[in-house]
């Protein structure tokens, strides 16, 4: 892994890193990669992927509204509100 | 005063019943026990005291009125810290949830606390569940009770270290890739991991939603089927819940395994494991042949390439998982002078998450962009299903699968195994994770002065059957509710 990969993952997942973390990150991570890049070498051919145990399927229910019963609890948990909003900086 | 402390679950619920004691004396003997040993070993990061005192007189109360009341009644417990409830802080240890109480509760808090149960506190972990020594929390390590400066295991090190040191007589924990086992083995208490699905997610902190799974940590195996009872069970709440019929964990307690059929896995046993723990894992599988287990080799080839496969889904999750934390609804946000809600972002999350959980982040990021998204995640997401085939193949032959839940006992803070060793700890606990199986730990003896744990690994859904087995085990080994001696006398 580059460090320019690394700066590219960090800014999608929306994470600013400080100068030179990107290259110890790099060195860090390139040590993993190296590692599990053994899965390629194993024969998967005609082989389904497992993304879930479990066998199941969506569950539908009737599209009906009801409430949570605890807005201000969720609230108060907010960094900033107003008017019974979450609050934030700027978007555009 | 009799040491409550050191009874299991349910020798103490008995006493309850029998009015031998009463919730209040039991409540404040585990308290009394953490006043003295928590300053060394920091099992906990939120405790509630005085609530815990009158839900115990509350539980008096309904004792003296003559209340039909369960197995688990007015026992003290506590939960790590990744499991919502409204009454003190959930922080899953990070930085990021440091002020954050959650305005629901999860399902499975709920669940044990209707068995009647009386909650502590939340105990430490690795930040969001990350990590297997419980270093990376954001409130500081925890001290294994066994010995000094040794690593209590993780991310459960709290849970695990509270029920050795008697500050919890029961433990919830969870686990993705062993989180709940290796605390267990390294601490000398019983981790059980239950099939996925098999208790409810809901309102407990994601980290690899699909190899997450919620289970208990206690003194012996009994108590460990007693908690199963009161947290299993389907929960429409989670997708992901098994709606499966739920049995009596405690109905196969009864010693019986003859014609039980145990595969033993060469891969589970490779040159790096701790002569001493070899030794004691042989020596298990010996005493269960006695008892009419018929023993026989087995192979799950494709778990060579397990932990890789491991590192590359689990990172992928926890990349989505993670994201959700942004400092827009709750949690700890960092102010930025001029900036936009994107940049606030950027320095909430570099604030906010600890080392490990931005480095997961970023790898998992990594693996999911479109050019790596075919050579490893796709990859990884084949080759579990090739080792989910392996203990498929094998449990058509076998009811069981027996060896090592370690490599090594646990280790110093300071002199951290090389990272190819820690990883080769994970191999032989992911294999159930990725599979969905389930898999219990419990010691089976003391090597170096430390205790060691033996891994009995079930089919999904045959949790019955581990259970089973590992109370056999038990009983005939007598090695069970371990009191670890470095933590008397203050000296943790």
């Amino acid at each position: 892994m580059t460090p320019e990969q690394v700066e590219r993952a960090a800014k999608i997942a929306m994470i600013q890193i400080g100068e030179g973390e990107a290259e110890i990150l790099a060195k860090e991570l390139t040590e993993i990669i190296d590692y599990v890049s053994m899965v390629k070498d194993v024969d998967t051919e005609g082989v389904p992927p497992t993304i879930h145990v479990l066998p199941i399927s969506n569950v539908m229910r009737e599209d009906e509204a009801s409430s949570f019963g605890n807005r201000e609890g969720l609230l108060s948990q907010a960094p900033e509100t107003e008017n019974g909003h979450f609050k934030v900086p700027r978007i555009i | 005063m009799v040491d409550l402390f050191r009874f299991t679950a349910h020798e103490l619920a008995d006493k309850i019943k029998e009015k031998e004691i009463s919730c209040t004396e039991l409540t404040q003997n585990v308290l009394d026990r953490m006043d003295a040993v928590e300053g060394g070993v920091h099992a906990y990061v939120n405790t509630v005291k005085e609530q815990a005192l009158k839900e115990a007189a509350a539980a008096d109360k309904k004792i003296a009125a003559g209340e039909q009341v369960g197995p688990l009644f007015g026992i003290p417990i506590s939960l790590k810290d990744n499991m919502s409830s409204t009454d003190m802080p959930t922080t899953s240890c990070s930085r990021i949830l440091s002020n954050f109480t959650a305005p629901y509760t999860a399902t499975v808090v709920e669940k044990i606390r209707n068995a009647g149960t009386i909650v502590l506190g939340k105990t430490n972990m690795d930040e969001f569940a990350m990590g297997s020594s419980t270093i990376t929390s954001y409130y500081g390590p925890t001290q294994n009770p066994w010995g000094k400066d040794l690593v209590p295991g993780g991310s459960s090190g709290g849970a695990a270290a509270a029920v050795a040191a008697g500050e919890a007589i029961l433990s919830l924990g969870s686990d993705t890739g062993g989180s709940i086992r290796q605390p267990a083995a390294f601490c000398g208490v019983v981790g059980f991991k239950p099939t996925y699905g098999m208790v409810s997610r809901y309102g407990v902190h994601a980290m690899t939603c699909s190899l997450d799974q919620v289970g208990p940590i206690t003194k012996d195996v009994r108590d460990c089927a007693l908690a199963m009872n009161a947290i299993a069970g389907y929960d429409k709440k989670d997708a992901t819940s098994a709606n499966v019929p739920i049995p009596d964990f405690t109905a196969n307690l009864n010693g019986d395994i003859k014609g039980m059929r145990i595969g033993v896995p060469s891969e589970y046993f490779p040159s790096k494991l701790h002569p001493g723990i070899r030794e004691k894992v042989e020596g298990a599988l010996k005493l269960l042949e006695e008892q009419g287990a018929i023993i026989e080799e087995v192979s799950l080839p494709a778990s060579k390439y397990a932990l890789s496969a491991y590192y590359i889904i689990s990172p992928a999750e926890i990349s989505l998982n993670i994201s959700r934390l942004d400092g827009v609804s709750y949690g700890v946000r960092e102010d930025v002078i001029d900036g936009d809600v994107y940049d606030m972002m950027a320095a909430t999350r570099a604030k906010g998450l600890g080392k490990e959980v931005k480095s997961r982040v970023i790898l998992g990021t990594h693996f999911l962009c479109i050019e790596q998204l075919k050579p490893y995640y796709h990859k990884a997401l084949k080759v579990r299903t090739l080792v989910k085939r392996d203990f498929e193949e094998v449990f058509k032959k076998v009811d069981c699968i027996v060896g090592p839940t370690t490599l090594t006992t646990s280790f110093n803070f300071n002199s951290f195994p090389d990272s190819l060793t820690l990883r080769q700890n994970d191999l032989l606990l992911a294999g159930s994770n990725l599979a969905g199986n389930c898999a219990i730990s419990l010691p089976c003896g003391i090597v170096d002065g430390l205790p060691v744990g033996l891994q009995i690994m079930g089919n999904a859904f045959d949790d019955e059957k581990v259970l089973r087995m590992a109370y056999c085990f038990e009983q005939v080994s007598g090695i069970k509710n371990l009191q670890p001696t470095f933590v008397e006398g203050g000296n943790a």
